[in-house]
């Protein structure tokens, strides 16, 4: 039978879509459904966890210790130039070595990325339903829209128009 | 008969103590959850922008059809 859509969800599972029936498989697992005994399909974004994510990426990224170890490591170095003895070697050296290191956490900060929305997208069957992770972002959510497309054309309601 | 009404009293006395712990307690959590749920909605509502647009602004949405 020809596949009319497939996808891979964010957890190895490919799913596949042919006139008759559904088949779900992933290393090790196979399962194969018939299309009649799907009741419909169901997508859920969880906003809650992507809205915490967001949270603390925002908090990390907008932290301003870095800023002020390199404030710190700046006057450190301005006092030290201006010292005697000791002081004109180990207090620039001191700032010096502040500046790097708030340098290297703002560089740790730039490099986080940000969050990425968990999307879920169920199949009702029969039997129970099954659930599938992805991301709307990913370059697979083109084909998982494609796929939920093709098995809400096979949904029909009792008197078909 | 005064033993009776002693620990009436004292029974009556743990009763109203442990009711009003009760209701402290019951405060406590009941204000601490509506300020963590009101704490989630301000922050939903500031990260309104970015939600909607990782929602909707995807080749996911772009690929649906809803007839």
């Amino acid at each position: 039978m020809e596949k009319i859509a497939e996808f891979t969800d964010n957890e190895g599972f490919t799913v596949s879509l042919t006139s008759e029936k559904i088949f779900i498989a992933a290393i090790g697992q196979e399962e194969t459904f018939a299309l009649r005994s799907v009741s419909g399909v169901g997508l859920f974004d969880d906003i809650a966890k992507y809205n915490r994510d967001l949270e603390d990426f925002k908090g990390f990224t907008n932290n301003p210790v870095p800023y002020a170890i390199i404030a710190i490591g700046v006057l450190c170095f301005i006092l030290g130039m201006n010292g005697e003895g000791a002081d004109l070697v180990v207090m620039p050296l001191l700032g010096l070595v502040l500046v790097v290191i708030g340098l290297l956490i703002r560089l740790g900060q730039k490099k986080k990325r940000p969050p990425v929305l968990d999307s879920y997208f169920t199949l009702m069957l029969s039997g129970g339903d099954r659930r599938f992770k992805f991301s709307k972002s990913e370059g697979n959510s083109r084909d998982i829209a494609n796929f939920i497309n093709k098995v809400e054309d096979t949904l029909t309601a009792y008197v078909s128009k | 008969m005064s033993r009776f009404w002693s620990i009436f009293r004292n029974t009556a006395y743990f009763r109203i103590s442990w009711s009003i712990q009760d209701s402290l307690i019951r405060f406590v959590r009941s204000s601490q959850r509506k300020v963590e749920i009101q704490k989630e909605r301000d922050s939903i509502r500031r990260n309104s922008e970015e939600i909607i647009k990782a929602v909707y602004d995807n080749d996911f949405e772009r690929s649906r059809s809803r007839k």
